[in-house]
């Protein structure tokens, strides 16, 4: 099985090793997995911002990149929400490129909606000396739970990760505030909410948040350290599965 | 109705500084989420009714005309007047118009989303008719010299009892009171007179049901009871035309879901099915039941993207759990984003 993986753009820029760790967990599912180098991003910003037609250039060119393989996966909720469920609307004025997204959409997955519903992982890849041990909470990001339906899938696998066990914080389904342009359009709102998010991650007694998408995890890393808090660690679901840190 | 969202940004500021502001609002609107978590498990399938409600709500949308008029020639062969409003302002008008046929002075209220939306109680003192609302939070809000609710189901959950109590003993003249069920009492008694005396009572309508012609009202505090059947005259109930359901089931599909979502509750204190004014035979009752029924806009979401807004059965579960919403609250002026 053919897998292509989209990095995204945040963990290419900002936490590549979360897109090595992608790797190791879809290589131990027994897929071979290709990076297409020439990729980017999904759109996803631009078609938020209202530029449908830089979004659209960006799909097409995704579709360029990746409609050759089985599957197409990556590490983001959002990034997989957007073509999943938004793609039909970015491409409603090119019917050829519609046509081909068609042809692929069900074929386009968030990692571990993948890992447990597709190729159905059994055994995770053996931890590293370092990798992190000791109790998560997972934070449910908006458009994996929304649109993809993420939610079950991550704390199954982390249930079978060795010396690491789970602890629900109160309101994991609640937003982190971040929500792209808007933590910048509405930065006090912005910091609102994610203080509010950092109190039940806190609450939770959790040495480690874990979550899934790169906007969430900076934004709570971000206002984690500027809060004073130096210890709660902020890790991508991928990053613990593998056993990676 | 005034558009004030050009001051969002500046007034969510505000509002984000004000520290008791968010005490209150965090306090109930997260007690509100975590009875309503609970209040769902007692359904065997809380998505698949909700699916269900939804189907049932859909099916009245896309035919609302077939609806409204089956509505209406039921409410109408038992007694009832029935009239419809383009805009709010022409509901308001309508109301004036029926306090003005019967010389009505004085209007108890039950709370109504609606007539915020219609600025019903200024219409109404404008014609020298006072009204007085009875939902104990819109009393508060109404003493407070009119100030717009912040929550379509808790309208005064932005104010703490501290600031209640404030309120009370200046617009009461009486020695200020901490305990809850004193102050609830001290307002019993100023409101007590208000329902003897009033001859109309205006209520909203969480729904209005075809076949049978009826108002289905649902509030925790009686005073909707009071309203109904106090004033001999006139019952006026004043709603959106998109909350027809042409069945008592689609009703009580509804209904397992409402209170649930709202409150947590597996169902309201009180729940009344109204139909028709006084029967000859009856003890009790209004001698005339008008429907004020309200289009404002709804019609033209039809078949529009935005169409799925007219299925909102108002639990305001959203407002509870929307972290935007509860940090930068309260609404500035609730119509122009609400419709309740």
């Amino acid at each position: 099985m053919r897998v292509g993986l989209m990095v995204t753009c945040l963990v290419d820029v900002m936490r590549p090793e979360i897109g090595l760790s992608a790797i190791k967990l879809l290589e131990a599912a027994g897929c071979e997995v290709v990076v297409p180098e020439a990729q980017t991003c999904c759109g996803q910003p631009a078609y938020s911002a209202g530029n449908k037609a830089a979004a659209r250039a960006l799909a097409e060119k995704f579709l360029d990149e990746f409609e050759g393989f089985d599957y197409i996966v990556m590490p983001s909720g959002s990034c997989g929400g957007t073509i999943r469920t938004h793609y039909a609307d970015i491409l409603a004025d090119a019917p050829a490129a519609l046509e081909r997204y068609q042809r692929i959409q069900q074929r386009v997955y968030e990692l571990t909606d993948f890992l447990v519903n597709v190729v159905k992982l059994d055994t995770l890849p053996a931890a590293m000396p370092t990798a992190f041990r000791g109790s998560v909470t997972y934070h449910d990001s908006c458009s994996g739970l929304r649109e993809l339906g993420v939610e079950s899938q991550p704390r199954a696998l982390l249930a079978r990760r060795e010396g690491i066990a789970l602890t629900e914080m109160p309101h994991a389904r609640q937003c982190c505030g971040f929500g792209g342009a808007f933590a910048v359009k509405y930065g006090d709102i912005s910091t609102a909410i994610v203080d509010e998010k950092c109190e039940y991650i806190q609450s939770s007694g959790a040495d480690a948040v874990v979550l899934g998408d790169l906007g969430c995890m900076l934004n709570i890393e971000g206002r984690l350290r500027r809060t004073g808090d130096h210890t709660t660690r902020v890790l991508h679901v991928a990053q613990v599965l593998a056993g990676d840190s | 109705m005034q558009v004030q969202s050009m001051h969002f940004k500046a007034r969510a500021g505000q509002k984000l500084a004000d520290v008791r502001l968010q005490q209150n609002l965090k306090k109930l609107t997260t007690k509100f989420v975590t009875a309503r978590s609970a209040a769902l498990t007692e359904l065997d399938d809380f998505e698949a009714t909700r699916d269900q409600a939804v189907e049932r709500r859909m099916r009245a949308i896309h035919h609302l005309d077939v609806w409204l008029d089956t509505f209406e020639r039921e409410a109408t062969r038992r007694g009832a007047t029935v009239l419809y409003a383009e805009t709010a302002q022409d509901a308001a008008r309508l109301v004036v118009e029926i306090a003005q046929k019967h010389g009505v002075k004085k209007a108890i209220k039950s709370k109504s989303m609606v007539s915020e939306e219609m600025q019903l109680n200024r219409a109404l003192e404008a014609v020298g008719v006072v009204p007085i609302e009875t939902d104990l939070g819109e009393y508060i809000l109404q003493i407070n010299d009119n100030e717009a609710p912040s929550h379509i189901i808790a309208p005064v959950v932005h104010k703490d009892k501290d600031e209640i109590a404030d309120l009370f003993a200046k617009v009461h003249q009486k020695p200020r009171l901490t305990d809850i069920p004193q102050m609830t009492r001290e307002a019993r008694e100023v409101l007590r007179p208000h329902f003897l005396s009033a001859d109309m009572g205006i209520t909203g309508g969480n729904f209005v049901i075809a076949e049978s012609g009826s108002v289905a009202v649902v509030t925790n505090e009686g005073n909707e009871g009071m309203c109904t059947i106090k004033p001999e005259k006139v019952h006026v109930v004043v709603t959106g035309i998109e909350k027809v359901l042409p069945t008592l089931n689609d009703l009580a599909t509804i209904m397992r879901l409402l209170p649930r979502s709202a409150t947590g509750q597996s169902i309201s204190n009180y729940f009344s099915l109204l139909t028709g004014p006084r029967g000859k035979d009856d003890q009790d009752g209004p001698e005339h039941m008008y429907f004020v029924l309200v289009d404002a806009g709804r019609s033209r979401l039809i078949g529009s993207e935005f169409e799925d807004m007219l299925r909102c059965i108002r639990c305001g579960a959203c407002m509870n759990h929307c972290s935007m919403r509860r940090l930068y609250e309260p609404l500035p002026g609730v119509p122009e984003n609400w419709w309740a």
